[in-house]
């Protein structure tokens, strides 16, 4: 099944007619919340660590809120920023998940209609998670952003500061080698 | 092509590109709302992590203090020169109007031993607004050793008061920040005292500044 993303909801790039310090803050929350959440919890084992981590990011997106130059990045561009330098910070001084347990996932979306298929479901995710924590960072930071976060290829590359072809080629390397790490666990 | 007009991945990756889309975790409604309340209730990001040199200092702190040691030691052997050991720190706290231009987007980093003396103190503008010093700031005041004051001519100098944040990595948050600003802005002296240890002269209180 390709990845079309038509299902998910539209992001907001503009904030006209927004006023007070904290409607600003609710409609970037509301626009980028669930991206930069998807985004931590990507690389974070627990729901309880991307909350602290979240708290950190939208924290600093409030400090620096009049520091933003809409003529200078898309504000999905700035507030990724923000994460990622809290996510740095966060792995410096924590070392990389490596395992995911079936209970860190209750805050995973699941469609199954059974409890039996959402366990597989969750199985499947774990096992999945387990694998991109086996990759370099720089690859596990790609495949968040491409995800997570709803950008598109072009924003993602203003992200990593590389060009948008640039980050296609890359992703695809990087898919080819975690399909490669899901099938040698397979096998073995 | 997806929603982005972007190109579909080959074949042979769909599968995986499908999990990995699938793999959507939603955090908990209230959290926004949450998260707004705590910040008007006072609480901050915390502090961004100590650059790696740091950090390693901070990790290898007792090889570093029995190499520091003995190097003193040596250096006690060859002088016969009693001296004590010193930890440098060095403190990174942003963001506030340092320069007098109304935006809160200046960051000081205080370069001090042993929460005791200053050896650097440098003030920069945060242009990357990620809320700590990065290669890309500017650095719009700096000076090592003591505080001096070299004022422009012309009047409207105004001073400043800040307080109170550990700046010297001494303990507990009890150090205030005085900036003196020129007429045009700008900063022309920057120094950090203890509250706790002012000295009173001639019936006023005067902070030893540092």
């Amino acid at each position: 099944m390709p990845t079309t993303l038509d299902n998910r909801p539209p992001r907001m790039t503009a904030l006209a007619g927004v006023n007070s310090a904290d409607d600003r803050y609710r409609a970037w929350y509301e626009a980028h919340g669930g991206a930069i959440y998807r985004y931590v919890r990507f690389h974070v084992g627990s729901a309880d660590e991307a909350e602290d981590l979240m708290a950190d990011v939208f924290f600093r997106v409030f400090e620096a809120r009049d520091r933003y130059d809409p003529a200078r990045a898309d504000a999905v561009v700035w507030i990724f920023g923000i994460a990622r330098n809290v996510l740095r910070d966060h792995q410096r001084r924590q070392a990389v998940r490596k395992h995911v347990s079936i209970g860190d996932l209750r805050d995973l979306i699941c469609s199954a209609p059974s409890p039996e298929e959402r366990l597989m479901q969750e199985e499947r995710s774990a096992r999945l998670l387990a694998a991109t924590a086996q990759l370099p960072a720089a690859e596990r930071e790609l495949l968040a952003l491409k995800y997570s976060s709803d950008m598109s290829g072009a924003e993602i590359g203003q992200v990593l500061g590389i060009k948008e072809a640039a980050v296609r080629t890359r992703l695809w390397r990087v898919l080819g080698r975690l399909r490669t790490l899901l099938d040698v666990e397979a096998r073995g | 092509m997806t929603r982005h007009g972007e190109q579909e991945s080959p074949d042979h990756l769909r599968e995986i590109e499908a999990e990995l889309a699938a793999l959507r975790f939603e955090p908990r409604s209230s959290l926004g709302p949450e998260l707004l309340g705590r910040y008007r209730h006072g609480e901050r990001a915390a502090p961004a992590a100590a650059p790696r040199i740091i950090r390693w200092a901070r990790h290898h702190q007792r090889m570093l203090g029995l190499a520091a040691g003995l190097v003193v030691m040596t250096g006690l052997a060859a002088r016969g020169v009693l001296g004590p050991l010193a930890r440098a720190t060095l403190v990174d706290h942003c963001c506030v109007d340092l320069d007098g231009q109304e935006t809160e987007d200046d960051g000081l980093l205080v370069e001090s031993i042993g929460g005791e003396e200053v050896r650097k103190l440098t003030v920069y503008e945060d242009l990357d607004g990620d809320g700590r010093y990065s290669p890309g700031d500017r650095i719009t005041f700096t000076r090592r050793g003591a505080p001096t004051l070299a004022p422009p001519a012309g009047d409207g100098l105004k001073a400043r008061r800040f307080c109170c944040v550990d700046y010297d990595g001494g303990g507990p948050a009890d150090d205030g920040l005085l900036v003196v600003n020129g007429p045009g802005g700008g900063i022309v002296l920057a120094a950090i005292y203890e509250t706790s240890r002012a000295a009173t002269r001639g019936g006023h209180i005067q902070p030893l500044l540092r």
